[in-house]
């Protein structure tokens, strides 16, 4: 029988206070307080229950989940309606597909794999695949992947068409790692084929924090979860530690949160906002931003969908949403296809209002300057619904330093937050690989039998990366390789932001593995603390080293 | 003449809520009688959201009395009495403007989302609200690959 929660007064500091309950805060609750760490836990958003609150309707659970505060888009490439990122318990996990992917080898040498490209603010990541594979693995057992640790996925009748395209091509589609039950796993049920994947998972056979993570570390007792509390700012002391988390409770009132250290999971558009918002004297760039590169660097990888009609049924609607996968473009062949790096087609299907709203979208969802669809085509492409399918092209897009979050000087949040402004151009590589990406999916879905194709451009951004990026050098990156701040050495960041590359996967099982990591490191920090009788914790690049260690450039 | 059903409308005139009804229409112009139907559910939503979003309900207003007078100048009495191929001369003037966008998406995520659509287009949705899932549904059998 689980033990009841523990409250943490205000005042008190708690050992660890984590902002936000994704994928990558997820992971690091349930690990802290596995290890008897006392937590406190800010999420924006609602605590929903999955049978009671997930319905089977994609307009309201997108309403539901959303965060739908205000963010400001600028830029040629950026879409009118940014992100589509959630604000509950369990962050985007609630809306995620699923697709669990590592990265490859190569990925994390971005800039020696590639070289140097114009006008791309490429780096390596500060560890390497053998590094991380071990939390790979570990993240894989806690997910329960399908392909990894069970059965893989079965093809579902939009993967049948994808499969038949593919074949016709010289290609291989196949099931992806799938954080899907196939079979029952870790007490919950296997995969019903329901088919609303991105609108919550009602039976929990998809992985969410909501319903893996949060009850884990509730069972401790060692979780002290706030839902509705939306973080504001993150306060320091005078030797520029963290101190404590200033936040809005569910009436609106301000308070703070004191803490011994501070762990951040906002993703990567109000992970910056927040520390750009905790800007003192101390830090008047932003908390742990004496590089300048806090909320540079955004990347939302490169993506697109092809949909295609055919002359017989698909109800590509039916089952995994996300579950089959060509990767026969992932490598990197410059030399061939004229772009760096790969992307991957997936199987995807929306619903029908997201269909007709998406499929060929306008400025609204999509980028300045797009047309949506109305009239006779919109009658045409939504009375063969049933005989659609659909692909999402995802891949690798290249970082610059000018594609970044910042904060509005003037307009503000219900609590007098600055409101954050997302600018993004897709690189002239990134237009290159949509280009070819796009060339290969028509070819796939014609050789399938395709009576007509759409060339899908990307929806709002769902894998937000790259605002706080890592690395060992604290002139060009905000965290190390832990996710702990270089100027801040009692905060760390638990999520997308940290990538310093993008790669070509879906980015859930690297951040949870990034979290799964950072949490060990936390743990044994906080011991060998308790056994020198206090000392600094943890241990690391502390704010008086990094003072004499930063220069511009 | 008002149809009747233009009375529902509580932000805009009866006489608006027709030419509302008729941009819809073209908007989603679907042949089947039940689908011209739920055209105007998707407009009484629109009007609902009118009632409070005073500037959104005089830009819409405005733009209103633009059809009409644009339908005038092809000969037609107003927007909601021009044939079809007028109405769609005349949206085609205000297509890329942001009013007809933010319409477009207002429109087609209200009337798609709607169980009568569903049925219609074959979306076995409102069957799904159980959450049983397709497992022994056919989520993995298609007879023509």
């Amino acid at each position: 029988m689980a033990r009841p929660a523990v409250i943490v007064p205000l005042d008190e500091a708690a050992d660890v206070v984590v902002i936000g309950t994704g994928a990558g805060g997820g992971n690091v609750i349930r690990e802290l307080c596995l290890a008897g760490i006392k937590v406190v836990a800010l999420e924006a958003g609602p605590r929903l229950d999955a049978d009671r609150d997930f319905e089977e309707d994609e307009v309201t659970m997108f309403n539901k989940l959303s965060w739908l505060d205000p963010v400001i888009p600028k830029g040629p490439d950026i879409t009118g309606s940014v992100t589509w990122i959630c604000k509950s318990v369990g962050g985007s996990t609630t809306h995620w597909a699923g697709a669990a992917l590592r990265l490859q080898p190569h990925e994390f040498k971005a800039r020696t794999t590639y070289g140097a490209v114009p006008k791309a603010a490429l780096a390596d990541w500060p560890i390497d695949y053998d590094t991380l594979l071990p939390y790979y693995e570990k993240a894989e057992r806690m997910l329960g992947v399908a392909g990894r640790v069970m059965p893989p996925a079965a093809g579902n009748t939009n993967f049948l068409v994808m499969k038949r395209g593919a074949e016709a091509c010289g290609l291989k589609a196949q099931p992806g790692f799938m954080a899907i039950n196939t079979e029952e796993y870790d007490g919950r049920a296997a995969c019903s084929q329901r088919g609303y994947c991105f609108s919550g998972c009602r039976n929990q056979a998809k992985w969410s924090s909501l319903y893996e993570a949060i009850p884990k570390a509730e069972a401790t007792g060692w979780l002290d979860l706030r839902p509705n509390c939306q973080a504001l700012s993150i306060s320091t002391d005078a030797t520029g530690r963290a101190t404590g988390v200033v936040y809005a409770d569910p009436d609106g009132r301000v308070v703070e949160q004191k803490a011994q250290m501070v762990v951040l999971a906002g993703n990567s558009i109000q992970t910056p906002r927040l520390l750009l918002n905790s800007a003192s004297s101390r830090f008047p760039a932003g908390l742990a931003n004496g590089s300048g590169v806090v909320g540079r660097h955004y990347m939302r990888h490169l993506t697109a969908s092809t949909y295609a009609q055919f002359p017989q049924p698909v109800h590509a609607y039916k089952g995994m949403t996300m579950m089959g996968i060509v990767t026969d473009f992932a490598d990197n062949r410059p030399e061939d296809r004229h772009y760096v790096g790969g992307f991957h087609l997936e199987t995807i299907m929306l619903g029908p209002a997201f269909t007709a709203i998406f499929v060929s979208p306008g400025p609204l969802t999509s980028t300045v300057g797009s047309h949506a669809l109305w009239g006779q085509p919109l009658v045409d492409l939504m009375e063969s619904y049933t005989h659609l399918a659909g692909l999402w092209i995802v891949g690798e897009d290249l970082p610059q330093a000018d594609n970044r979050v910042t904060l509005d000087p003037e307009q503000k949040d219900a609590y007098g937050m600055p409101v954050a402004v997302v600018t993004y151009s897709d690189h002239a590589n990134d237009v290159a690989m949509r280009d070819y990406a796009w060339q290969q999916a028509r070819a796939l879905y014609t050789a399938a039998g395709a009576t007509q194709v759409w060339d899908t451009p990307p929806y709002p951004a769902t894998h937000n990366l790259g605002t706080c990026r890592m690395g060992s050098d604290p002139s060009k990156s905000v965290v190390n390789e832990y996710g702990q701040a270089h100027e801040v050495p009692n905060l760390f960041i638990a999520d997308g932001s940290v990538f310093p590359t993008s790669g070509s996967e879906n980015p859930t099982l690297t951040i949870c593995a990034l979290a799964i990591r950072q949490a060990e490191y936390i743990i044994e920090q906080m011991a060998e603390h308790e056994a020198n009788g206090g000392a600094v914790i943890p241990d690391g690049v502390g704010p008086a080293s990094v003072t004499g260690s930063i220069q511009p450039g | 003449m008002t149809d009747k059903r233009a009375l529902l409308f509580q932000a805009l005139q009866p006489s608006e809520a027709q030419t509302l009804v008729a941009i819809m229409g073209r908007i989603v112009p679907h042949g089947a009688p039940e689908l011209k139907d739920v055209v105007w559910q998707t407009a009484l939503a629109y009007d609902s959201q009118l009632v409070t979003d005073i500037g959104l309900r005089s830009d819409i207003r405005f733009q209103l009395q633009d059809l009409d007078k644009r339908s005038s100048e092809q000969g037609a009495p107003s927007f909601a009495e021009a044939p079809p191929n007028v109405q769609d001369t005349v949206l085609q003037y205000i297509e890329d403007t942001a009013l007809f966008q933010n319409l477009i998406y207002a429109t087609v995520a209200d009337f798609y989302n709607r169980h009568t659509v569903w049925e219609a287009i074959g979306f076995p949705g409102l069957a799904q609200r159980d959450g049983a899932g397709y497992l022994d549904k056919g989520f993995d059998t298609l007879e023509w690959t």
